[in-house]
């Protein structure tokens, strides 16, 4: 379903936001899709790399919601090959860091079986606890 | 681009999109312009504003355009909207164009001799462009077509005596009687009255386009190295000896592109129907009526005029005279009683070899259902012998 969209103040300052975590000036995403043709986990992704950039540009939040700033491996390979020297891991951290500091609590650790503990990526563990520490 | 820039540097606050359909900043050192714009934050967004309004009571502008990019559609208010306009040639040029008599190619700005060999020249000898008068363009472009116009403008200046093509419009004196219906059919303006009360032709602004020709009543207008007699006499050479049977088309070519045409047909040896005869003219203009009548008078069952694509005339009125003259002779052919559609008009440009085979082939098909003229009518045709 195609979707309107809204270019806000508060959009803007998201942008800053995750442009100041990164490091990196997003607006100079060409949009090339390079990133997304050469991630190796873009079909576990509900949104694609290149869409993330889009999306941070163009202020929609709901990037948070994605699940693809999880999925993203930190691997580079969008890293070594965007022609416009962006690194995307760097935007998805960003990213996921803003998403913890909103502090929502979605694990009770006392939940957790030993065998789903397992499982679980390290990754999301590691986030759930370090959401409280920085 | 650069305004969204200054104005970026001067308030970073500002909050920038630029909606674009295509770009491409081409140029040296234009492409870093574009990702200066980006790095500074500006943010283009690929997508053509399909909607404006305006809040009554805010003033603000409410924009709709699709990301095409993300495939979403953006609505939003702005507080300020710049609209991009294509470049075109200012209103002030109009009166220059008259003056000088130039002409401007299809999108408005002034046209060059050729847009290739002759860029800066125009189709006035003697007057040369620059800059976004011929189109648009940039600082550096226009600087250096500047100079390239310029030094042609020395060329000019250096020579002691400028030398122009002997193919120019002359008037038999002895035939003149003053009448002066030539005057207005040259567009350049290269026909005056002399003190005689005859009519001179001003060989410095002549463009030898032959297109006055056919307004002269007397035939004391002319046209050198195309003059009336040496074309009549061609056409009685061409259609001397016409077998009892035959039949023929006559070909009045063009000089640039049609006799160009012809040529590279012979040089690759590629085959047309054998009744084709082609004679060369200057342009279509020079065809004037009479020569027209005189080739069905001596045995011609069609004609074919053929002329330069309208952008490509070298004079650009040569083939609307063409049609001019063409409508004359229809109706003269038609007042002496010939049946059928005689005769044909054709635009070519110098590439056009197997549209100038098929054209002669389609004739010589409808010839096949032509009655020959007969002689009693073909004497009608006209006063020359
Ligand atoms: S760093 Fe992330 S987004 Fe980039 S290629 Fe690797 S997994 Fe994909
Ligand atoms: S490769 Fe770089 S420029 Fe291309 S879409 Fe990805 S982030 Fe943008
Ligand atoms: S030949 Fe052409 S330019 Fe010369 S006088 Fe005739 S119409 Fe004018
Ligand atoms: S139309 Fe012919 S006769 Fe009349 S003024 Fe011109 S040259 Fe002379």
């Amino acid at each position: 379903m195609p979707k309107k969209i809204k270019l806000t103040d508060n959009g803007a300052e998201f942008l800053k936001q995750i442009e100041k975590l990164s490091g990196e000036t997003i607006t100079m995403c060409d949009q090339c899709g390079t990133c997304s043709g050469g991630c190796p986990f873009v079909e576990e992704m509900d949104i694609m790399p290149s869409q993330i950039m889009r999306m941070t540009m163009l202020g929609q939040m709901e990037v948070l919601d994605s699940k693809t700033m999880w999925i993203c491996a930190s691997c580079f390979t969008c890293t070594v090959r965007c022609p416009r020297l962006l690194d995307v891991s760097k935007v998805s951290e960003a990213l996921r860091q803003t998403k913890l500091r909103q502090a929502i609590d979605n694990i009770n650790i006392d939940d957790i079986s030993k065998e789903e503990a397992e499982e679980l990526p390290s990754i999301a563990v590691v986030s759930a606890f370090r959401k409280f520490t920085s | 681009m650069k305004l969204a820039s200054l104005l970026k540097a001067a308030k970073p606050e500002t909050d920038i999109y630029v909606f674009y359909t295509d770009l491409r900043a081409f140029g040296k050192g234009f492409e870093e312009y574009y990702k200066k714009s980006q790095k500074m934050g500006i943010k283009f967004v690929r997508g053509k504003p399909s909607h404006f309004t305006e809040n009554p009571f805010t003033k603000q502008i409410s924009i709709t355009v699709e990301d095409t990019l993300s495939r979403q559609v953006i609505e939003s208010d702005f507080d300020l909207v710049v609209l991009a306009n294509g470049m075109g040639l200012s209103k002030a040029s109009d009166p220059i164009a008259n003056f000088l008599k130039l002409a401007k190619s299809e999108d408005g700005f002034f046209k060059e001799a050729h847009p290739k060999y002759k860029p800066v020249d125009t189709l006035v000898e003697g007057v040369f462009i620059a800059g976004t008068a011929q189109g648009p363009k940039d600082i550096p472009d226009t600087v250096a077509q500047a100079s390239a116009a310029a030094a042609r403008v020395m060329v000019t200046l250096a020579q002691k005596e400028f030398k122009i093509d002997p193919i120019l419009a002359f008037v038999d004196q002895n035939k003149c009687d003053g009448c002066e219906k030539c005057l207005e059919n040259c567009p350049k303006n290269a026909i005056v009255m002399n003190g005689n009360g005859k009519a001179e032709v001003v060989e410095a602004l002549c463009l030898g386009c032959g297109s006055c020709i056919a307004s002269c009543p007397t035939e004391a207008l002319d046209l050198h190295a195309y003059t009336s007699d040496q074309l009549y006499a061609q056409i009685d050479a061409i259609l001397l000896n016409k077998p009892e049977g035959e039949k023929r088309i006559l070909v009045f070519a063009d000089n640039n592109c049609t006799y160009r045409v012809a040529d590279a047909l012979g040089v690759r040896k590629m085959k047309y129907t054998a009744e084709t005869r082609i004679m060369r003219m200057p342009s279509s203009g020079r065809v004037t009526p009479n020569l027209i009548m005189y080739a069905f008078k001596k045995g011609a069952d069609t004609v074919l005029i053929g002329d330069c694509e309208i952008n490509n005339l070298p004079v650009p009125w040569t083939s609307k005279v063409g049609k001019e003259n063409i409508e004359v002779a229809k109706k003269r052919l038609e007042e002496a009683g010939v049946q059928g559609d005689r005769i044909f008009f054709e635009e070519f440009n110098a590439g056009a070899l197997q549209r100038f085979i098929d054209t002669v082939t389609n004739i010589s098909e409808t010839m096949k259902g032509l009655q020959p003229i007969t002689s009693e009518v073909k004497e009608g045709l006209c006063q020359r012998k």
